[in-house]
């Protein structure tokens, strides 16, 4: 290889690595904006001129955190927290034995009945949202952290058995064969064989169905009030007939952001392509 | 040492069509037998049935005189070892080998022990904290073989265990796994395309095509007295040369007369017609059973031109086109010939294989 080439490589990378630059800062801007203003005071908050630097002051994240709402954010976050952990769990479960049966059964109609899971999703939730209503509040369930673990669990359930069907799929029949050999029964080999070898698509599911059960906005705020309400339904609360208290409602955006962002930033190193590699040959 | 039999086992995965048909085969009790055929003779699911990974459509199969049709895979006590390794992904070497014997309910002192027995055995016992993706392939396949061993079962199936392996340590895992068969006094199902591997390892043949049995012999009696064309063309290291012809009886001895040519050999051999037709018949001769001649030396002798020579070790196979058409000769390397030279030969009929019209061997003491 000559030298030119090699050079026109060197400015190709750098170019390469501007437009990551950009990219990055673009993506990052509105984190940026959204912590710095949580730190500012009403007058920087307000001020005509985009204030750069500022004399920050905890006054807006203390207003959020203890008197806004009248309630603490804590609570809002440990039931965002409840209903998230919670029916993330059960969609990835219930999601990884549905996955396995689809994966490894051929029935009559397995193919329609799995096109019919995923058409579940089909539709806006907001064409169910009066019937589930009238449901929940037939069963006197309103308010409550169990309406909105079954209804996040079978929203994300579609999501889960579409995604670890494939993950099933590729694992070779031949290893399943070889734990049949060596003594196993079909649920011993579903969990001591085929639940690690699709570790990465269990993470990959539980992170997609966290964010959306995290984020989710529309059943949270119209089947609950106060005690099983979401963090979402809380940041929806800063808007009213004064205006929209923006010190107050980034701080808590801010606060949002982080169990999620920590929880993927955690599991994301597990995401390892390729896990069933070496079995076979 | 437990003996298997197939009884009239019949499988069919579309209900049209049979991948195994009627299948009939005694395993003896300590014998390694070897399944030989060419892809899709139905050798794999026949021994997919017996490990209880195939159900059965028709027939019984039974070890040492229990049927085992409705007993699921994992009860049956079987060891088997995949054509593809199928070793566990996700653990290491050590766990690997566990596994069977966690499935046991073994204590874990009594696993640990078993596991360094094994791996020494194999002497893979530098690799058990390795994943099956950090080993070669010769590494992974003696894992395979370790976690067969280790369930102490008395029956072994393998599936073509060496087809992915290089040559040398195919010779090397042969001699191991016969070792072992006979240290384990197990009894072994063995497959294979490769009639070397199955000549080197095996007690008996059992020879299979489209999903029938064909023989079940020693390799000597499949080369010398195949049951039908097809096994004289499937075994034997060079193919077998079919000419075809039709016989007529003189005096104590026979005439075959090649046809569209002019050609005559003369059997002297007894041969038992069976009512056959003797216008339609094939004669195999193997290109070993020709002896190459200066000059005519009796009334077989016939002549040919040389066109291709390919040199076998020290062995030559010639491609002639003679008085019989298109044949080859295997010879001994000690004239140097040359391509369109012409040579005399003279094929033997120590074995005489003679196949009827529907190639069924006819010269069979049986």
């Amino acid at each position: 290889m000559s030298l030119v080439s090699i050079k026109k490589n060197i400015f190709k990378d750098y170019l390469l690595v501007l437009l990551a630059l950009v990219f990055v800062g673009f993506c990052l801007f509105p984190i940026y904006i959204m912590i710095t203003t949580s730190f500012k005071s009403e007058k920087d908050i307000f001020a005509w001129e985009h204030v750069w630097f500022f004399k920050p002051t905890i006054q807006s994240v203390y207003n959020a955190f203890f008197i806004f709402g009248g309630k603490s954010v804590a609570s809002f976050i440990l039931n965002s927290l409840i209903t998230t952990f919670t029916s993330t769990l059960l969609a990835v479960l219930f999601g990884a034995m549905a996955a396995y049966g689809f994966s490894r059964y051929k029935f009559k109609g397995s193919k329609h009945i799995a096109f019919y899971i995923l058409s579940t999703r089909f539709a806006p939730p907001v064409a169910f949202i009066i019937p589930i209503y009238l449901m929940v509040n037939f069963f006197n369930l309103l308010d409550t952290h169990f309406t909105l673990i079954i209804i996040y669990t079978s929203m994300n359930l579609s999501l889960s058995i579409w995604i670890l069907r494939g993950y099933f799929n590729e694992i070779p029949i031949e290893i399943e064969e070889a734990a049949y050999i060596d003594g196993y029964t079909r649920v011993e080999i579903f969990w001591k064989v085929c639940i690690p070898l699709i570790k990465p698509g269990l993470i990959t599911t539980a992170i997609l169905c966290s964010i959306f059960s995290w984020n989710e906005f529309l059943f949270a705020v119209i089947l609950t009030q106060r005690d099983a309400s979401t963090i979402p339904v809380y940041l929806a609360s800063f808007q009213d007939s004064m205006g929209l208290a923006w010190g107050e409602f980034m701080a808590v955006g801010a606060m949002a952001v982080m169990p999620i962002l920590i929880f993927t930033i955690i599991l994301q190193k597990h995401l390892v392509r390729g896990l069933t590699f070496g079995a076979i040959r | 040492m437990p003996n298997i039999v197939f009884h009239n086992i019949t499988k069919s995965y579309d209900g049209i069509n049979d991948a195994v048909n009627n299948l009939n085969l005694n395993i003896k009790e300590g014998e390694l037998i070897t399944i030989l055929g060419p892809s899709g003779c139905g050798k794999s699911s026949s021994l997919r049935m017996l490990a209880g990974l195939e159900s059965i459509t028709k027939g019984e199969i039974s070890i040492d005189g229990t049927v085992i049709n409705n007993v699921l895979a994992e009860d049956r006590n079987i060891a088997m070892v995949f054509e593809n390794f199928a070793l566990y992904p996700h653990l290491n070497v050590a766990n690997n080998l566990s596994m069977p014997l966690i499935a046991k309910k073994l204590q874990k002192k009594e696993i640990a022990q078993k596991v360094n027995e094994i791996a020494k055995l194999l002497e893979i016992s530098d690799q058990l904290k390795k994943k099956p993706n950090q080993l070669s392939g010769g590494q992974r396949q003696r894992v395979a073989l370790a976690r067969c061993l280790i369930k102490q079962s008395k029956i072994f199936l393998m599936d073509e265990p060496l087809g992915h392996l290089e040559a040398y340590l195919r010779l090397l895992l042969r001699t191991e796994i016969r070792r072992i068969h006979e240290t384990e006094e197990a009894t072994t199902v063995y497959i294979t395309h490769d009639q070397e591997e199955a000549a080197s390892l095996s007690d008996r043949i059992a020879v299979m095509n489209q999903g029938k049995l064909q023989q079940v012999d020693t390799l000597v009696n499949l080369l010398d007295k195949p049951h039908n064309k097809f096994v004289a063309q499937f075994i034997g290291n060079f193919p077998i040369n079919l000419i075809k012809g039709f016989l007529l009886s003189e005096n104590e001895s026979y005439i075959f007369s090649v046809e569209n040519t002019s050609s005559k050999l003369i059997i002297k051999e007894n041969i038992k017609l069976k009512n056959t037709d003797l216008s339609n018949l094939t004669i195999g001769i193997r290109p070993e059973d020709f002896t190459i001649e200066d000059n005519i030396t009796n009334q077989n002798t016939l002549k040919g031109e040389i066109l291709n020579i390919e040199l076998i070790g020290d062995k030559c196979l010639i491609n002639l086109d003679s008085q019989l058409g298109n044949i080859n000769i295997l010879s001994n390397f000690s004239k140097e010939y040359k391509i369109n030279d012409k040579i005399f030969f003279t094929p033997s009929f120590k074995f005489l294989k003679l196949f009827n019209s529907e190639g069924m061997n006819l010269n069979l003491n049986e």
